[in-house]
């Protein structure tokens, strides 16, 4: 839950108006600090608290933000394939220069067969899943380095 | 035998009413339909777009298993599919396209209501007579930060083979074989064509709800002694999200949404469970 300008603006009013000097609240989402002094009621802290246990992870083969590294994950629940075939040699290994639009993976499920690609252009860092295991919607499949 | 002609095919959709299927382009000879109907995608490709060839040299099963492919005997078929759907909600496909596949060869072998369904989908992507593998799906897509462009549906069906490599006989079979008449591939190519067209729509409304009481009319796995995913035990249906039901011995229901089925035992028949046939156009046609 993030706290709106509007509602913002009505805390502050409602401090001005009672005269209160300062105001706290805080729960699992979020903490904030009002204060006020000569020049009005202003806010003096506020952090939103991320959730410590999303319902879903992001339902979209995201890449998203770690450390130095972008993730490649899984947008569905299916087996993780690493080649176009058995036989076939495998997509990307670890160092691979990739560019945007590059096939990394297969994800397959129900046997729809998901090719998955890279949505900008960089070094593969890490390959966090070996070839042939199930994976869970939005798991980490690739750590990937931004070019 | 010549009877894939792009010009009857265009007559047929029109005369079908399909609401997907053009343009239609024929080779005489390709790698694979997939692969065309893939690289015409990315070039822009529209949704209903359709790639056949008389004999592909490259045909492909899931995971890249050949697809046996020689000329003039079979139907290999892939359509351009922009479908509405978030990635998530598109797994099921493979399993909705079988349908469609069952439900034309059942017209093609003139099964009937009163007869029962002839034809039986092996989850997720296999269609059965008799046991024997008669179609099968290979599903395609790609995800870029998780957006859909396209999905590639490839379908090849086996028409007028007579006969099949010695590996393939005991599990395969054609229209032919099975006893259809006056087949035609340009005519059965557009069947299919508006049969997909109506189902993917109804896949984009309803998702798999629809089709669930005909899966479970047409699925020959079931009661099956079966092993995939590491996991051994009896195959107890589809379920709800496309999942195959898996009961193993202690008693356990899994839920398996991925792998390659192998059987310990004969399939069963479509339709085996309920009596007086399948209804299957009625009820979700």
């Amino acid at each position: 839950m993030n706290i709106d300008l509007k509602q913002l603006r009505t805390l502050l009013r409602v401090l001005e108006k009672r005269n209160i000097t300062e105001f706290e609240f805080e729960d699992e989402h979020m903490r904030i600090r009002l204060a006020r002094g000569a020049g009005g009621a202003r806010v003096v802290a506020y952090e939103e608290r991320p959730e410590v246990a999303p319902a879903a992870p992001p339902p979209r083969a995201a890449a998203s933000e770690g450390d130095g590294g972008t993730y490649v994950t899984s947008p569905f629940v299916g087996t993780f394939y690493r080649s176009p075939s058995p036989d076939a040699p495998p997509f990307v290994e670890v160092g691979s220069q990739i560019r945007e639009g590059q096939a990394l993976c297969i994800i397959e499920a129900m046997k729809l067969m998901n090719e998955i690609e890279a949505d900008c252009q960089g070094t593969i860092v890490e390959i966090l899943v070996e070839n042939g295991k199930p994976v869970e919607f939005g798991q980490k499949l690739f750590k990937v380095r931004k070019a | 035998m010549n009877d894939l002609d792009p010009l009857r095919i265009e007559a047929e959709l029109e005369r079908l009413g399909a609401s997907i299927g053009r343009p239609v382009v024929v080779a005489p000879v390709t790698a694979s339909t997939n692969d065309d109907a893939r690289r015409a995608a990315a070039k822009g490709a529209p949704h209903g777009a359709s790639f056949l060839a008389d004999a592909q040299t490259q045909g492909r099963g899931r995971s890249g298993h050949a697809w046996h492919s020689p000329a003039g005997e079979n139907l290999y078929l892939s359509v351009v599919l922009r479908p509405k759907l978030a990635p998530q909600a598109l797994p099921p496909l493979a399993l909705v396209l079988g349908v469609c596949v069952a439900r034309v060869v059942d017209e093609l072998l003139g099964a009937s209501p009163s007869s029962g369904p002839r034809a039986g989908v092996k989850w997720p992507n296999d269609v059965l007579v008799d046991g024997k593998k008669l179609a099968g799906l290979l599903v395609e897509t790609a995800l870029r930060g998780g957006a859909i462009d396209a999905v590639i549906a490839g379908i090849g069906l086996n028409v007028h083979a007579s006969s099949f490599p010695e590996e393939l006989a005991s599990r395969a079979t054609s229209l032919h074989v099975l006893g259809g008449r006056g087949l035609d591939r340009s005519s059965i190519a557009a069947r299919l064509l508006a049969e997909i067209g109506r189902t993917v729509r109804t896949f984009e409304a309803d998702g798999l709800d629809p089709f669930l009481a005909e899966l479970d009319h047409r699925d020959v796995l079931r009661g099956v002694p079966i092993d995939i995913s590491g996991v051994s035990g009896t195959a107890a249906g589809i379920d709800r999200e496309g999942y195959l039901r898996v009961l193993t011995n202690d008693g356990v229901t899994h839920r398996i949404g991925s792998g390659s089925v192998t059987t310990h035992g004969p399939l069963g028949s479509p339709g085996a469970r309920v009596r007086g046939g399948p209804g299957a156009r009625g009820a979700a046609g």
